[in-house]
Parts: structure tokens; C-alpha cells; sequence
């Protein structure tokens, strides 16, 4: 049986999946199988629900059942202490509708979102999302509620043209309308200028948030193995530009890793995880990568 | 190489089109979107590639067709020095409706008419048709289709003229429907002869007076492409005016006078008119001129007053007046005809309500023509014979009796026998000098008249369905008359049962009729129906020439209402009867079966109006009017616009632009193929 940690669901196979919701199981259940097999230290609130009563504790906390069946004293959390307030800002700008091989970014990053919301639904932790291009469009609260991942994924799911990419004025916002402390997932290609969002994104992180970002590439974006010479137009601005991708490709390259260079430090600069998910990357490895690389701290601290 | 319509080259400047996409073609459609173009530097664009113009025999060719397709559109069409063929348009059907009325009498009128009908006819082809029609109160066509097609060509003109210079316009009324109907049957006829495509043409010379009639030709069916023009003319003068008859005034005893009607029309040059009464025989003035003045649109009476002893016939004359025709009005007065009724039968019968007699003689009291008198006579056969008289028997008479009866019959009296009792078949029998008359008894409850000769003068008046009926009419008789196999009399009216009721027999000179049955109203219900009286009038007018006739008449009426068979015409100034009927006015004896009395005949006061039909008269109609009251043509054509129709002409003939878009299509069958195949072939490279 095929585990998370070596083979990853294709993308390809996956996103032909027309069902958003049936995706996210997908990618889930087979996580689950592979955490099994594979025990992740710290990345789950739920290992710290029952912890060993130490001296000072406030008995009011004490699992008096459990003192009784086991005589053993164990401290039990408040749920709402234990559970994780999560926020995915979506990018549904234009730029996100790129796909070079039939694989686009947005519905890629859909998939991910769905998933991720899926994921923390299933720990009983709180998921919200907000959608945004030029600003924010789309806000839903995070909320424990039934029929959550059913309004999140009517979201996710709604059809929009989109704008330019103003990730900057959508980081703002989200700061402005999470008063809470959460996690909050940015999921966007960061193809703008780091210049122009590095501030807010101080801010959101100055708030208390655990800000990841989660930059969704197209292959062709990294590499330019794509297209021939022709008119080129930019999907968000318009503008066209005479293109042979032989001859441009070492520049592009040059330029495009500059940018990266440039984001990548925007981000460790604020301390924000920063995880590159090109679209021809398995979701569940995503996922994994996700949750391994640092565990999910947007909880409120009791 | 010469073009009809030069502004459609214009249409070549459609060639830039194909130009500019096959400049731009490659520059435009590839197209590849892309999300991070900031990160890209414009690849340096390649100088040959802007100006290289893609598939440049495919772009020859799309420029070749558009400048064609612009050349057909100017219709194009070679110069030849070789001269246009004769016209090969259809031939011309024209039908002249020339107005033959008595108002183109008028000054200057029927020159102008004639010679507007000279000039059509010699712009007419030897292959074109004519007919005239004449347009009176009756329409007569003057030269037919057909006539015109004998003719030889290069007489024809000549023929028409010299027939429309014999020509003159008669003295009757306008009635241009009728003649447009035949003209309309003139034109149908070539249709049958399979000359559909002739140019059919109705041209109307008239005066188009107000009172000329042309409601007839509502409703009417034209000719597919048929034309009706309406050429007016007019006379010198602007106004007129003329005489109308109103009637007499005052009676036998009184002063007697005439009621003339003085109509004045169109602008008057004059107002002060005279109008004067003579004696028609001699000539002689029988009272003062009388001064009239009349303005335009009147329409006044005057009385004339007649001296006592003139007897007439009379002429009226208006003087100050224009135009001539119509200012003679022609008047004659008539002593009511006379019968004198000779009664064979009781003097008291005829106060007796039981006896037919009793209604004989009431119901010719009241009548004023003829004026019966009623005579009871006795039998006595040495009575002097009236000119006009009846017998009425109404017994049975001995032979001397019925000899001197039938003497007077044989000279000329009519004579009308009762049968009242079968003992009176047997002086049938001596009148007739037939021996084998006899009764029959008869059983029936009562019958009626079965079957009646509506032919019959008496009976004539009763012909129409309306009132033919005579089947409620019943008689109750006890015997029924049988007449011999071969007799000279003959059988009017019938009973049901075949049994004659009105016998007639022509004896010499006078006419016996016998009716079988009884007037009495115990006997029948004859005497008080309805229909008694009329037929007992028109069989008494019978012995004194007929129905009644009016003594002035207007030219129109001459055929139809007073000339007859035995017509015998003789004008107030000549000596002798002729049969023909008159055709002008005036005073005439006219003689009919065995009367002979004066007859005035006028012309039509409609003739006398001088306004004319608007226009819009004619639309109403529903007529294909081309040129309302036609300009007189303008022959002259200049230069230019002959060569212009030239090369129509000989474009039309060439026809070159069929060739050309043929051409075209078969171009843009071949240029789908080539560009159609190049498609395919850069796909192929792509995939």
C-alpha cells in the first residue's frame, strides 16, 4: 500500500475529481493511513489534551472520573483552549488562473485549501477563509459549526473572474477582521513585488498570528518550458510583449529566481514559514510538508 | 472598353483590405497568456518579419477578385462602332378616346382635339396598333385593332387623318365610361391575340367636362401594365352659358308660360344675355327680347310668356352669348290625344256596379292622355267615324249590327268585345267571319289566367317579375269559349284551363279583342285589381299610336325613346319624311303607326357646363393614371442623353458583368481551396 511518504497522489488524477469535497477526503484518509505509520511528534493539539497534574494546577481542571477509574490525576483542557483558529487567505486574482499544463494554479490551490480546511475539520479545530484579489472579496468567519466545510467549499468553488493581485491591502484587511489569534494560511503565487505586502505581513505577524505562506508555482513559472514565440499577454495587467521563449528563458530564469531570493527573505524576515508548492507537486506531500516543518501554534495561549 | 456606372470602381479601394490582413495576420493571432510577464524582457522583434507580406499569390488573388467584382458592379460594356439594332421594345397598343360630345362644339375645341390626335398617331411604329373610339352618349369605335393592321403602313396616318377630318361631333351627351369600356374590351382582345407584351395605352382627348359620366368605370378590370392618359382640351372661351326646358306653366284657359332654365358655367365674358321667343314656322318674334343677367354657377328660371293664339312649336333664342351650340332651345306643345269610346250596350250599365260598363267608365275618367270620352251611343251605323275611337261591345248584336261594326273596324277603329254570356260567341263569330266559334260549359269553382303574352303591347307593362303575377286574380265563369282550328285570331291571355280569355284579331285597318268572362265582380275579381286600370289604358292607347311620348326631348333620348321601326322623321324646313333619325337639333313631325304631331329636340343642358372632372375624380376610380392631363410632348431629346441610352442599350446587350461575377465565384471557389490547404498545412507544422 502506497504511504504518504513516498508516493504522492498525482495532481493530475486528483483535480479530475470534479467533487472539491471528495478531493479533500482523498488527500486526507491517506494521511491519516500514513500518519499511522509514520508518529509526527507535536504537530496535533490533540496530544495536549490530557496532561499530568502538576502541583498548582487549578482542580477545577482535574478529570475526577479518570482520578477514580485509574487513580491517576490528569488535568482536561477546555476545548476551546485546545482548538486551532485557522484562517487560508485564497488568492483568486487572474494571475492564479494560469496553467500550463492543463493543471491550474487556482484550482490546484483550491484543492489545497479544501483539503487543509478538511484536515483541521476532522481535529475539530475552526477553519475560515477569506478569498481576495486587489482586496478582499470573500470572508468567511471561523466558526465550529455544522455545515462549515460545506459553506467553505460553496466559496471555494464560486466562479470569479478576478483582479490584479494586491496582496498587501488583502493582508491588511485580514488583520483587521481576525482579531483572534490564528493561523493563517496564505495561499497565493507571490508573483507582486515583496515591497509592496512585506508591511502588512509585518503587522499580521506583529498581531500574534502564525502566518504561513504557501506559494503555488506553475512549473512553467520556474522554468519557462512553455509556449513559442508569439504575442504574450499578461493575464492581470494585459499587457503584451513580443515573446520567443528561447531567447528569453536565461533572463526570465535570472529574473524570476531574483524575485524568489526577494520573497524568500520578505518572509523569513517576519518569521513566516515559506513552503513553494509547484502544481505538479503531490497535494498530500504538501500537506506533510505543511505540518512537519514547524507545528501549528495559532492557538490561543490559555 | 467603357463602363455604365463608374462610381462602383470606387469599390476597388477594397483592396487595402486583404492587403493589411495579410500584413498583420501573423502579428495578431498567435496569442499566449501568461502570469508573470514582469518577469520577461521583449524579445527583439525581427525587421523583416513586420513587412513580409504572408501567401502573396493567395493575396493577388483576393485583391484580383474584389477589383473584378468592382468593375462588374460599374457594368461595363465594349464600344462597338456598329450601330444599335432597331428597338426590339414592345409594340404600342394605343386606344384614342376622343370626345365626340356636343360641348367639343366649342371655339377652337375639335381642331385642337383632332390635331392632338394626329400628332399621337404619327409617332406610332409601323409594329404599333391604334384604334379610336368615339365617345358620345353611345361609344363607337371609329378604326379597330385590326382595321389599323390591314391598313398599309405608309397610308395609315393619312387614312386616320382623313377619317378624324370627316369627323364631327355630334349633338349628345358625354359618356366617357362606356367608351373606356370599350376601349378596355379593345385592349382585352390583345390579350387573346397573344400580343401580351405590347405597351397598352388608353389616351383620353376630351374636355372632361363636370357632367361627363365615368362612374361606369369603377370596379373595371385593367390590363396589366396598361396606362391611362388624359389629354385635356379646351376651348376659346372661359365661360358659357346655355338653355335648359323646365316645363309649361298655366293651362289651356290662362295665360300660358314657358319655364326656361338659364345655366352659366366657367368665367363669363360677358353677363348681360337676350333671350327672345319666336314662332318656329315663320320665324316671327312673338314678344319682347327679355334682358337676362346671369354670373358664373348660376342656374336661374326665367318665365316666357306665350300670346294667346300662337299654337307654337316655338324657338327661344339667347343672344350675348359665346359660343353658339347651345343657345337655341326648341319648344312644342301637344293637345293631349282624344278617344271617343263608343258604347255598344244598355245606356244604364254604365251606373250599374253589377255590370262592366259601370267600371269601363270610371276607370277611363280620370286619364289626360289619352282623354276618353265616353259615348253612349246608339247602334245606329250611320255615325260619322271618329278618327280615333274605341268600340266597346257589350251585347249581343244582330247581323246588321255587327257588319257595320266590323266595316269600322276594317277602317281603322279597335275594338274590344265583352263575352260576358256564351249567346255573345256567335257575334265573335260574325265579327271574325268565322263560323265554327262555340261555348262549352264549365264546372269549375273558379279559375285563373294561366298563361298570359307578356309580349303583348297590354300586357308588355307587366312583363317584369315584380308584377306578374297574376295568380290571385279569380274568375268564377259557367262556360268556356272554343275557337275554330283555323282561325285569324289569335290567343293574348289564357285560363288555367287552357281556355282562351283575351282573343286579338287584326281586321283590316283596327284590331278586334275579345275578353272571355265577365267584369262584373260577381263574375271576377278582374275589374277591381290593381292591375285593370293600366292594362285597360295601354290598350286603349293602342288605337292612338301607343304609350305615350314626350314631345321635347334631348338628342340622347332620339333612339331610345322615341324612334321606333315606323319612325318617319321630316325636319320643320324640308318637305319630306325620312326614316332616318334626326341627328341635330330642332323641330320635326314625326310620324309613328297613325299619329303624326311635333317633336322638339335639344341638345344635352350637361353639354352647356364648362367645369371639368378634378383629377382626383379619376384616382378615386381606381385608374392607372400616368400624366394627369397631359403636357403636349417634348420630341426633342439632346445629344447626351441619346448616347446615354445607346450605351444602356448596348450594355444590356453585352451584358459583360454576368461574365465577370461568374468569374468571381469560380475565383472564390479556387481562393477557399488554396487558403483552405495552406490552413491545413500550418496546423500540421504547429502540431
Amino acid at each position: 500500500m502506497p504511504t504518504a511518504s513516498n508516493t504522492g497522489i498525482d495532481p493530475h488524477v486528483l483535480l479530475a475529481i470534479r467533487d472539491l469535497e471528495l478531493r479533500a477526503r482523498v488527500v486526507v484518509e491517506g494521511l491519516w493511513s500514513g500518519l499511522h505509520r509514520s508518529p509526527l511528534q507535536g504537530f496535533s493539539v490533540e496530544f495536549t489534551e490530557y496532561r499530568q497534574y502538576t502541583q498548582g494546577d487549578d482542580l477545577r481542571y482535574l478529570d475526577w472520573k479518570l482520578l477514580a477509574r485509574t487513580d491517576r490525576e490528569f488535568i482536561k483542557k477546555f476545548e476551546d483552549e485546545t482548538n486551532l483558529r485557522c484562517m487560508i487567505l485564497f488568492d483568486a486574482s487572474r494571475s492564479m488562473q494560469f496553467g500550463s499544463d492543463g493543471v491550474s494554479k487556482a484550482e490546484y490551490a483550491r484543492t489545497l485549501a479544501a483539503t487543509f480546511a478538511y484536515f483541521l475539520l476532522k481535529q475539530r479545530d475552526v477553519v475560515g477563509l477569506a478569498l481576495f484579489d486587489s482586496e478582499l472579496r470573500e470572508y468567511l468567519p471561523a466558526r465550529w459549526r455544522p455545515g462549515q466545510f460545506r459553506r467553505l467549499l460553496a466559496l471555494l468553488g464560486k466562479k470569479s473572474d478576478g483582479d490584479e493581485t494586491n496582496l498587501g491591502k488583502a493582508l491588511e484587511q485580514a488583520a483587521h477582521l481576525n482579531s483572534k489569534r490564528s493561523l493563517i494560511l496564505v495561499l497565493s503565487d507571490f508573483l507582486s513585488s515583496p515591497d509592496s505586502w512585506k508591511r502588512s505581513l509585518g503587522q499580521l505577524v506583529a498581531a500574534g498570528h502564525d502566518v504561513r505562506a504557501l506559494q503555488v508555482l506553475d512549473s512553467a513559472e520556474l522554468d519557462l518550458d512553455f509556449g513559442k514565440a508569439a504575442q504574450w499577454e499578461d493575464l492581470e495587467t494585459g499587457n503584451r510583449l513580443y515573446i520567443d521563449p528561447s531567447e528569453a528563458r536565461s533572463a526570465y530564469k535570472e529574473s524570476f529566481e531574483a524575485h524568489q531570493t526577494l520573497v524568500q527573505q520578505a518572509l523569513e524576515e517576519r518569521g513566516v514559514k515559506h513552503l513553494v508548492a509547484p502544481t505538479n507537486k503531490p497535494l498530500d506531500f504538501v500537506l506533510i510538508d505543511l505540518l512537519r516543518s514547524q507545528p501549528l501554534t495559532g492557538r490561543v495561549a490559555q | 472598353m467603357n463602363v455604365l456606372s463608374p462610381w462602383f470602381l470606387a469599390g476597388a479601394a477594397l483592396i487595402v483590405g486583404p492587403i493589411l490582413f495579410h500584413l498583420i495576420k501573423r502579428a495578431t493571432k498567435d496569442r499566449i497568456r501568461f502570469s508573470a510577464t514582469q518577469f520577461l524582457k521583449e524579445s527583439p522583434p525581427k525587421l523583416q518579419r513586420k513587412s513580409h507580406i504572408q501567401n502573396p499569390w493567395l493575396l493577388l488573388l483576393r485583391c484580383f477578385i474584389i477589383a473584378l467584382l468592382a468593375f462588374a458592379f460599374a457594368r461595363p460594356f465594349l464600344d462597338s462602332n456598329i450601330p444599335i439594332t432597331p428597338s426590339v421594345s414592345p409594340p404600342n397598343a394605343l386606344v384614342i378616346v376622343l370626345d365626340t360630345s356636343a360641348s367639343m362644339r366649342r371655339e377652337g375645341a375639335w381642331q385642337t382635339a383632332i390635331q392632338r390626335t394626329i400628332d399621337q398617331i404619327e409617332n406610332l411604329e409601323s409594329q404599333d396598333r391604334l384604334s379610336i373610339i368615339s365617345a358620345s352618349n353611345t361609344a363607337r369605335p371609329l378604326i379597330s385593332f385590326d382595321r389599323w393592321k390591314e391598313w398599309p403602313p405608309n397610308e395609315r396616318t393619312t387614312l386616320t387623318a382623313n377619317l378624324l377630318n370627316a369627323l364631327e361631333p355630334s349633338w349628345q351627351s358625354t359618356r366617357l365610361d362606356e367608351a373606356l369600356g370599350l376601349a378596355l374590351a379593345e385592349l382585352e382582345q390583345l390579350t387573346d391575340n397573344s400580343e401580351t407584351d405590347a405597351n397598352k395605352r388608353i389616351l383620353v382627348v376630351s374636355d372632361f367636362q363636370k357632367s361627363s359620366k365615368i362612374a361606369g368605370i369603377a370596379g373595371r378590370k385593367w390590363p396589366k401594365d396598361s396606362i391611362l392618359e388624359l389629354a385635356s382640351i379646351q376651348g376659346a372661351q372661359p365661360g358659357n352659358t346655355g338653355l335648359r326646358w323646365l316645363g309649361w306653366t298655366g293651362d289651356e284657359s290662362a295665360k300660358r308660360s314657358m319655364r326656361i332654365g338659364i345655366q352659366s358655367s366657367g368665367q363669363l365674358e360677358a353677363t348681360e344675355h337676350t333671350l327672345s321667343l319666336f314662332d318656329a314656322r315663320s320665324g316671327i318674334a312673338l314678344s319682347e327680347p327679355i334682358t337676362v343677367y346671369s354670373s358664373p354657377g348660376d342656374d336661374r328660371m326665367l318665365l316666357l310668356d306665350i300670346p294667346k293664339d300662337a299654337e307654337g312649336p316655338f324657338k327661344v333664342e339667347l343672344t350675348g352669348d359665346a359660343e353658339p351650340f347651345d343657345n337655341t332651345l326648341f319648344v312644342t306643345q301637344e293637345a293631349p290625344r282624344s278617344i271617343s269610346l263608343n258604347y255598344y250596350g244598355l245606356e244604364e250599365n254604365a251606373d250599374n256596379p253589377k255590370q262592366a260598363a259601370f267600371y269601363l267608365k270610371r276607370a277611363t275618367a280620370g286619364w289626360s292622355d289619352p282623354l276618353v270620352t265616353f259615348d253612349i251611343s246608339s247602334k245606329s251605323t250611320n255615325l260619322p267615324i271618329p278618327s280615333s275611337n274605341v268600340i266597346v261591345i257589350d251585347s249581343e248584336l244582330d247581323r246588321a249590327s255587327a257588319e257595320a261594326v266590323r266595316s269600322r273596324i276594317e277602317s281603322g277603329s279597335n275594338a274590344l268585345m265583352l263575352i260576358s254570356d256564351p249567346s255573345r260567341i256567335e257575334s265573335l263569330g260574325t265579327l271574325l267571319n268565322e263560323t265554327d266559334w262555340s261555348t262549352s260549359a264549365s264546372d269549375r269553382d273558379d279559375s285563373r289566367l294561366g298563361s298570359i303574352d307578356f309580349q303583348h303591347p297590354a300586357f308588355v307593362l307587366f312583363a317584369d317579375p315584380r308584377f306578374s303575377d297574376f295568380s290571385r286574380i279569380r274568375f268564377w265563369h259557367t262556360f268556356a269559349a272554343n275557337y275554330p282550328d283555323e282561325t285569324i285570331a289569335s290567343v293574348i291571355a289564357s285560363y288555367d284551363d287552357g281556355a282562351p280569355a283575351l282573343i286579338e284579331a287584326t281586321l283590316g285597318e283596327g284590331t278586334l279583342t275579345a275578353w272571355v268572362g265577365d267584369w262584373a265582380p260577381q263574375k271576377s275579381q278582374w275589374a277591381l285589381s290593381t292591375k285593370f286600370v293600366p292594362w285597360l289604358q295601354r290598350l286603349f292607347e293602342q288605337a292612338v299610336g301607343g304609350p305615350d311620348q314626350p314631345n321635347m326631348a334631348e338628342m340622347d333620348e332620339v333612339a331610345t325613346i322615341l324612334a321606333s321601326n315606323q319612325s318617319q322623321w321630316k325636319a320643320i324646313e324640308t318637305n319630306a319624311f325620312s326614316n332616318a333619325n334626326p341627328t341635330e337639333p330642332g323641330l320635326y313631325r314625326l310620324q309613328t303607326n297613325r299619329a303624326e304631331r311635333w317633336v322638339a329636340l335639344n341638345t344635352p343642358i350637361e353639354e352647356s357646363e364648362w367645369d371639368t372632372h378634378p383629377i382626383e375624380d379619376w384616382e378615386k376610380l381606381g385608374t392607372p393614371l400616368d400624366n394627369p392631363f397631359a403636357k403636349p410632348e417634348t420630341t426633342d431629346t439632346d445629344e447626351s442623353d441619346s448616347r446615354f441610352e445607346n450605351s444602356i442599350e448596348l450594355e444590356s446587350q453585352q451584358q459583360l458583368w454576368r461574365w465577370m461575377i461568374i468569374a468571381v465565384a469560380a475565383m472564390l471557389a479556387i481562393e477557399s481551396l488554396i487558403a483552405k490547404r495552406l490552413q491545413t498545412r500550418k496546423d500540421g507544422i504547429a502540431a
